[in-house]
């Protein structure tokens, strides 16, 4: 393909999209809160009501809010800017359930963000009030989406320091969920997550991506493991068909009861796709052990004892990736 | 790749004609469909705390270490048994404006040790500096004869006896060193983001990275070989930058990408040590990673439009550029042969075009739909390079190929909703062409079909079917001087069926207790492949249980297993598949935590056990089955953390960890370096510990 073409069409989307966007009004207020129903009022003294009883207790700790963005007076935005709900900018008009009871009656409900009680979209379309940046852009029809997954199943706004913020936390959490990653990485050979040293955003974007199902945080597989493998970017003058086109051919991510990450063990992995002309798939076994005859195809490195260079080579005489 | 050119304007034009249809005005799905009437006008709060200046937390204390391994601190630096400084700091100085400081430290008395400090006021901009270290062991129990280790030269003792198998290398006993098979990787990154300034955002990120140490490399020379340390002293080096603007119901960014990777160490040459066919081959020279540049620019859009209407589009374009001096064809003597070129001179376009649209057609529909585009194009002159083997003879050239491929994707989504159920059916088809290779084109189409909703009244459950196929145009083998065997058909570009399938049931029978039970599977047929992979199956099912045993205590069981099977047929004459195997994986997880954060009202606990065994086996059959002993490792970890609130100010964390790990692998098991005749290996030994960590550490508030 020919690369002015190329930047012809990506200028004609370029303009196609930005025409679009500049022929809107310009709006930068941010977005109201979205407000309850109109039968419900608000409480009488806002987050004064609340706090008399939501204080310091260890069944709903709201206290840690104030030294959060969610809770900041000066902020344009927050929650607690000037003329906002306060806590009912997000938890709705509460003065049902702020409101002093009379004996044996029971306490209206609030808009609580209780996934066992509140709709996730419901969840979601609060949060996504203010949040509904370019960062979440792909959440509609994301895996999380889909799966009814709100925001709060994650994340926690009164927290001092959402969970989802620290590695370690955020791993745990993820793994909650995902109980097979969980014991990937745990396996001989993994990334390392699992005392929190790399994060599972490190990968994924959680809220969403151009590829809906796996949540990838580059345009493709490839691109996303040579942002920390850039050795095996290239192009090299000798390439390896399937690492050009899909690290994980050969690879899992998240854990592998093999060195690096493979799927398999050579030499099996590489018989998969290997059988050549005076290099045949010999079948090898046991006899090759150490206790055997050691075999240089079956132990140490296997295969990669001479094709080293699985990944290219920029060797002029590494055509067979040995150089 | 002119057909993929079209397909490129196809999806524009589509995609232009979407986004160009005006937008609705008036309508915004995000208004509240209700406004109360008596919404106050000026609240104050008397009880808000609204804090300034610092707060915020930082540990001091102490790990104790007995019975670690290399191995046990692979990724943390925890190698011996010796007491490590706890320093982490969470602190923040909030500032009267809204803005505010964060400096975050963890694990600063490990080598995986961590910094950030960020300076930011939510909605007007986020500037931040971040450090990260991570350390890395590839393999435990490493040896090597050689001297030079971490440089391009690798060299022999003086005197080395050179001979046809490691047995006869009768320096070798005596000059075996330990060597550290292993990289150490450091990021220094910073960023900065202006939020919405007259509805603009910008992004600027960069980093750079450096990664230093040894990598174990084989290195032949014909029939024999030798595991070097590799030098590795690699940076990569990246920098982005972004540009949003959000206005109605328009969010579009441009962005930009540059990454590029800096290897100091171009080669590695090392002294042969076994005696060579070729009398004059006594030094090997291997290329290692050269440099490379990628950038790439991107356009990424929304539209939110009438009744809940989304469109998401995004178009992107990348290069990537090789240009690194080649190396000689052979550092043997009478071996180096002119070249057709002095450099690689290789270049990669990608695109990457994607088009979504997500809309509820009503309260009980919504359709999805996505369109994708992914394009990599080589460039590069297509030269016969002479093919010195192995530094040992001269054999035909051989022409360089690059590889092409174009994969396009269509993809269809209902979701319905009616009554309690959920029923989600899901269409694709994915096309991906290629310009060389043995297969031309695959097609892949998918169809499932998921349900989810409440069972018996007291259960949710869902299931999900799925079946895929993929065609492939003709198998073409590589001709050349050593074909592939015509029956071979590639794993990845093979025609195959799929069948996948998962259930689970979950339920809450009271306040206190919640449990699912899951199942999953996948089976591969591949049919039409009578050398390479024919069957491949995944089943995996789990448990877990909740229950909130009291007050502030809760308990939390999980169970879960997986077992990979593949199963593959291979031709020692290069003929019909005279052989078979069989692989399989599988992997236990269980665990219990116990979770009780106010045992007391000053004394929390958390505790942990958990369990993980993998085991691999193989079965070989030719004639007779041929079983390999168990590829295994197990890992146990026992963790309890509690703590202990001393006053306001001051709390004391105890911990204690126990990890007890085993593992066994034939490749490895009883592989000293000269256990292999052709083979002067590094002995790498299989990970086995049992190590004890003790936390005594003061967590002091501000």
């Amino acid at each position: 393909m020919e690369h002015h073409s190329r930047i012809v069409l990506f200028g004609a989307a370029f303009m196609v999209l930005a025409s679009g966007a500049w022929a809107q009004d310009a709006s930068t207020s941010p977005p109201e809160p979205a407000a309850e129903q109109q039968s419900v009022p608000f409480s009488a003294a806002g987050a004064d009501t609340c706090l008399k009883c939501h204080d310091a207790d260890k069944e709903v700790p709201v206290l840690p809010i104030f030294v959060t963005p969610h809770a900041s007076r000066a902020l344009d935005g927050s929650p607690f800017a000037e003329d906002a709900k306060q806590c009912e900018t997000c938890h709705g008009a509460s003065g049902e359930h702020g409101k002093r009871l009379r004996r044996g009656e029971e306490r209206a409900p609030m808009f609580a963000f209780d996934p066992k009680h509140d709709a996730p979209a419901k969840i979601d379309g609060k949060c996504l009030t203010c949040h509904a940046d370019s960062h979440r852009d792909d959440w509609e029809g994301g895996v999380h989406q889909r799966a009814d997954v709100s925001c709060v199943a994650c994340h926690d706004v009164h927290a001092r320091r959402d969970p989802m913020m620290d590695p370690l936390a955020q791993n745990e959490t993820c793994v909650g969920c995902h109980r097979q990653q969980l014991a990937d990485i745990r396996k001989i050979s993994a990334h390392p997550l699992r005392d929190g040293q790399m994060a599972c955003n490190d990968c994924h974007a959680s809220h969403g991506a151009r590829d809906a199902a796996a949540l990838l945080k580059r345009d493709t597989t490839n691109q996303l493991c040579f942002d920390c493998h850039a050795d095996k970017r290239g192009p090299y003058l000798w390439e390896h068909a399937p690492v050009t086109e899909d690290c994980s051919t050969c690879h899992t991510p998240h854990g592998s009861n093999h060195r690096a990450l493979l799927t398999r063990s050579a030499p099996l992995l590489c018989q998969s796709c290997h059988a050549q002309s005076g290099h045949p798939s010999v079948a090898f076994n046991t006899a090759g052990l150490p206790s055997g005859a050691p075999s240089a195809f079956l132990l140490a490195r296997s295969c990669m004892n001479c094709h080293s260079q699985v990944h290219g080579s920029n060797h002029p005489s590494g055509s067979q990736l040995s150089r | 790749m002119n057909i993929d050119m079209q397909r490129l304007g196809t999806l524009l034009v589509l995609l232009g004609s979407l986004l160009v249809a005006p937008p609705s005005r008036g309508e915004d799905a995000d208004a509240p469909a209700d406004t109360p009437t008596d919404e106050p006008t000026a609240w104050t709060c008397s009880t808000c705390l609204y804090p300034v200046g610092w707060t915020g937390s930082y540990d001091v204390g102490a790990d104790i270490a007995f019975g670690v391994t290399p191995w046990a601190g692979r990724y943390t630096g925890l190698y011996k048994n010796t007491v490590y400084p706890v320093l982490d700091a969470n602190l923040l100085l909030l500032e009267e404006d809204g803005g505010r400081w964060e400096f975050i430290a963890r694990d600063l008395g490990l080598d995986s040790r961590s910094l950030s400090l960020v300076h930011r006021r939510p909605g007007d901009h986020r500037y931040a500096v971040e450090y990260r270290a991570i350390p890395s062991l590839a393999a435990e129990g490493t040896r090597t004869p050689f001297a030079g280790v971490g440089s391009s030269t690798l060299t022999l003792p003086p005197g080395w006896v050179r001979g046809d198998a490691t047995t006869d290398m009768t320096l070798l006993p005596g000059a075996l060193q330990p060597v550290e098979i292993g990289t150490e990787r450091e990021r220094v990154g910073a960023s900065a983001t202006w939020f919405e300034r007259r509805g603009f955002t910008t992004d600027l990120r960069a980093a750079t990275e450096t990664k230093r140490g040894t990598d174990p490399m084989g290195a032949s020379l014909i029939t024999r070989s030798t595991i070097l340390p590799e030098p590795v002293d690699q940076v990569t080096d990246s920098f982005e930058a972004g540009l949003g603007y959000k206005t109605g119901p328009w969010n579009v960014e441009a962005r930009y990408r540059l990454a590029t990777f800096r290897n100091a160490v171009e080669s590695v040459t090392w002294d042969v040590p076994f005696t060579a066919l070729n009398p004059a081959a006594t030094q090997g020279r291997m290329a290692l990673a050269p440099d490379n540049d990628f950038q790439q620019f991107g356009v990424d859009g929304s539209w939110r439009g009438a009744g809940g209407l989304k469109l998401n589009a995004s178009v992107s374009i990348g290069q990537g550029s090789q240009d690194a001096a080649l190396l000689p064809t052979s550092i043997t003597p009478g071996l180096a042969i002119a070249l057709p070129r002095a450099t690689a001179a290789m270049d990669v376009d990608t695109t990457l075009a994607y088009l979504r649209a997500s809309w509820p057609v009503s309260h009980d529909l919504a359709l999805r739909g996505e369109l994708r585009y992914d394009e990599r194009d080589a460039t590069a002159p297509l030269d016969l390079f002479p093919q010195v083997v192995t530094d040992t003879y001269l054999a035909p050239s051989r022409s360089s190929v690059v590889n092409d491929y174009a994969k396009t994707l269509a993809r269809i989504e209902g979701d319905w909703r009616f009554s309690d159920l959920r029923l989600l059916v899901r269409g694709q088809r994915l096309i991906t062409d290629r310009d060389q290779g043995s297969v031309a084109r695959n097609d892949e189409d998918s169809i499932s079909a998921e349900l989810r909703g409440p069972m018996f009244g007291v259960l949710e459950g869902s299931l999900e079917v799925a079946h895929d196929r993929r065609g492939a145009s003709p198998f073409v083998p590589l001709a050349g001087p050593a074909p592939q065997n015509p029956a071979l058909r590639y794993t990845n570009m093979a025609p195959m069926q799929r069948d996948r399938w998962s259930a689970s049931i979950s339920a809450a029978p009271s306040e206190r207790v919640s449990f699912e039970l899951r199942i999953d599977g996948r089976i591969e047929d591949y049919a039409a492949t009578e050398v390479g992979l024919t069957d491949h199956d995944d089943t995996g099912f789990g448990a877990d249980l909740n229950w909130i045993a009291a007050e502030d205590i809760a308990v939390a069981l999980y169970f879960q297993h997986q077992t990979l099977g593949y199963q593959q047929a291979g031709s020692q004459g290069f003929a019909a598949a005279d052989w078979s195997a069989l692989s399989e994986d599988a992997t236990d997880a269980v665990g219990l935590e116990l979770d009780a954060p106010y045992l007391t009202e000053n004394l929390g606990l958390r505790a942990e056990l958990a369990l993980t065994e993998s085991s691999g086996q193989v079965d070989v059959t030719t004639g007779s089955v041929d079983s390999f002993p168990e590829v295994s490792s197990h890992l146990m970890l026992i963790r309890i953390e509690g703590r202990l609130r001393i006053s306001e100010r001051y709390t004391l964390l105890l911990g204690w960890r126990h990890e007890r790990f085993d593992s066994s692998d034939w490749a490895i098991t009883g592989v000293a370096p000269d256990t292999v005749p052709g083979v002067l290996g590094l002995g790498e030994i299989d990970p086995n510990y049992e190590m004890d960590i003790f936390e005594l550490t003061l967590h002091i508030t501000l």
